[in-house]
């Protein structure tokens, strides 16, 4: 196939490869800090103060009704002239991890209130303080209740990091543009592009797949079902 | 032990106790009756915080327990003071309550870990010895899904003793259970009345509360309206509310 030229292949190859790993780099570390500040947040939006639940939901609020590209030019391009300067790869952190913390602060919030709230009488009528309550009782069975939904959003945040190439992280979406436009080899740097993303995103979802089916079966003895 | 001096509580505005005195002796086996909605699990509620009374006073040890009046506004304890006082204080809820993500060990062990920090391998010796007690030293290792309503109410029972409660609150313990479950629970309550035991029991099993109580408290529209031995409040009731009650679930 002509379109296909696989001499771009093998001298781009490499630079899209690197592309790839900021790009899973920039996953990581976005859904680790989302995945432990989504639960302050969401609990913040439940406390029975009302400037500190007003405050979170304003966050919240802002987050879900900006689109992320928007956030993420914003931090970039707008926050230095009001003297704070991130470099590109701190900007894409910072940006992602607000949004994404936003939204999954919801999908916590949720599980929360599903958990019943015998759960809470039980644990405080053993002794427990509502702190440790908290951390023994109720969040691992929200975690296990939120698994699936999280599970989707790591994906998403996974394609999501694409934009990061607004604000110039060198990450895949990125090195794509740069090289295709200095190579002319469209198809062949885009379809490739694709394929990267595809080859990490792909067992991803599996793995996702898998944790929902592990999620949703219940609580029992090792090898029963 | 357990004393309530005028305790009123209030959801919005209905009025679910209006100035309730009760007082409970070491030792002691109230049960208490009643229509449903009459407020007498709210009353439960009210002896270890579960619910905070709209007023009144509450003496656990002849001490104020969870809050003090102060001029007629309610100041809560701080939250370790409550938890302090709240452990004196064993619940058995009617829906169990237990944690799923736990086996019955684990259920039996977390207070003891993260309530009252007790260390792991003494909380697991008097967990195992608790479990025994209630008949389930086969069932340590399996969680609440793998047991039947019955053993899932036992390890509830289980894990209230292991703190070592000065006293036992029971909130229908066998309202949710299947009638052919219920003989081994109340056996084990039973058995706790031989061992002297301080209980308060919402239920409805008159035979049962017949059996076992010091003293039947009959609660209707969120007051006492009659208390007494057994035999005289099942079988010679002065109140006319109180008569058709029993009449009502006597059939």
């Amino acid at each position: 196939m002509d379109l296909f030229n696989l001499d771009i292949v093998r001298e781009y190859g490499f630079t899209l490869l690197r592309g790839l790993s900021i790009t899973v780099l920039l996953t990581l570390v976005v859904i680790t800090l989302a995945l432990v500040l989504a639960i302050p947040v969401a609990l913040l939006r439940m406390a029975p103060n009302r400037l500190l639940r007003g405050m979170a939901s304003l966050y919240v609020e802002v987050m879900r009704g900006t689109p992320l590209l928007l956030q993420l030019v914003y931090i970039y391009y707008v926050l230095p002239t009001l003297g704070i300067n991130l470099n590109p790869f701190l900007a894409a952190i910072v940006g992602l991890t607000l949004n994404y913390t936003a939204y999954m602060s919801e999908v916590y919030r949720g599980g929360i209130i599903a958990v019943p709230k015998s759960q809470w009488e039980a644990a405080a009528t053993v002794g427990m303080t509502e702190v440790a309550a908290f951390r023994r009782i109720i969040l691992p069975q929200v975690l296990r209740i939120v698994t699936p939904t999280l599970g989707n959003y790591f994906i998403s945040l996974f394609k999501d990091t694409a934009l990061a190439s607004v604000v110039t992280v060198q990450e895949l979406t990125f090195v794509g543009q740069i090289i295709s436009a200095r190579s002319y080899q469209y198809f062949t740097i885009y379809t490739l592009t694709a394929i990267l993303y595809l080859s990490v995103g792909y067992p991803s979802a599996l793995f996702v797949r898998w944790l929902e089916r592990r999620s949703r079966s219940g609580y029992r003895r090792a090898g029963r079902t | 032990m357990i004393e309530l001096i005028d305790i009123h509580k209030r959801f919005g505005d209905i009025e679910v106790l209006r100035g309730v005195n009760l007082s409970i002796a070491a030792g002691e086996i109230v049960c208490i009756i009643g229509p449903s909605g009459s407020g007498k699990s709210t009353l439960l509620r009210c002896i270890n915080f579960l619910e905070q009374p709209t007023s009144g006073r509450i003496l656990i040890e002849n001490e104020p327990a969870y809050y003090d009046l102060e001029g007629g506004k309610l100041r809560r304890h701080p939250e370790r003071a409550v938890v302090r006082a709240r452990r004196k204080l064993g619940m058995v809820f009617q829906d169990f309550a237990l944690f799923p993500h736990l086996t019955a060990l684990g259920n039996v062990t977390e207070g003891l870990i993260y309530g009252l920090g007790v260390g792991g391998a003494e909380a697991r010796d008097r967990a195992v010895r608790m479990l025994e007690r209630v008949g389930l030293a086969d069932r340590v290792d399996h969680y609440p899904d793998e047991l039947s309503g019955g053993q899932k109410q036992r390890v509830a029972i289980a894990r209230a003793l292991a703190t070592a409660p000065k006293a036992m609150l029971f909130d229908e313990p066998t309202s949710a259970l299947d009638p052919e479950l219920v003989g081994e629970v109340l056996d084990v309550i039973q058995d706790l009345s031989r061992e002297g035991m301080t209980m308060v029991i919402v239920t409805h099993e008159m035979k049962f509360a017949r059996e076992i109580a010091n003293r039947v408290v009959f609660v209707d529209q969120g007051l006492i309206v009659e208390e007494g031995p057994p035999a005289a409040v099942f079988d010679a009731p002065r109140h006319d509310r109180t008569k058709s009650f029993l009449m009502r679930v006597m059939r």
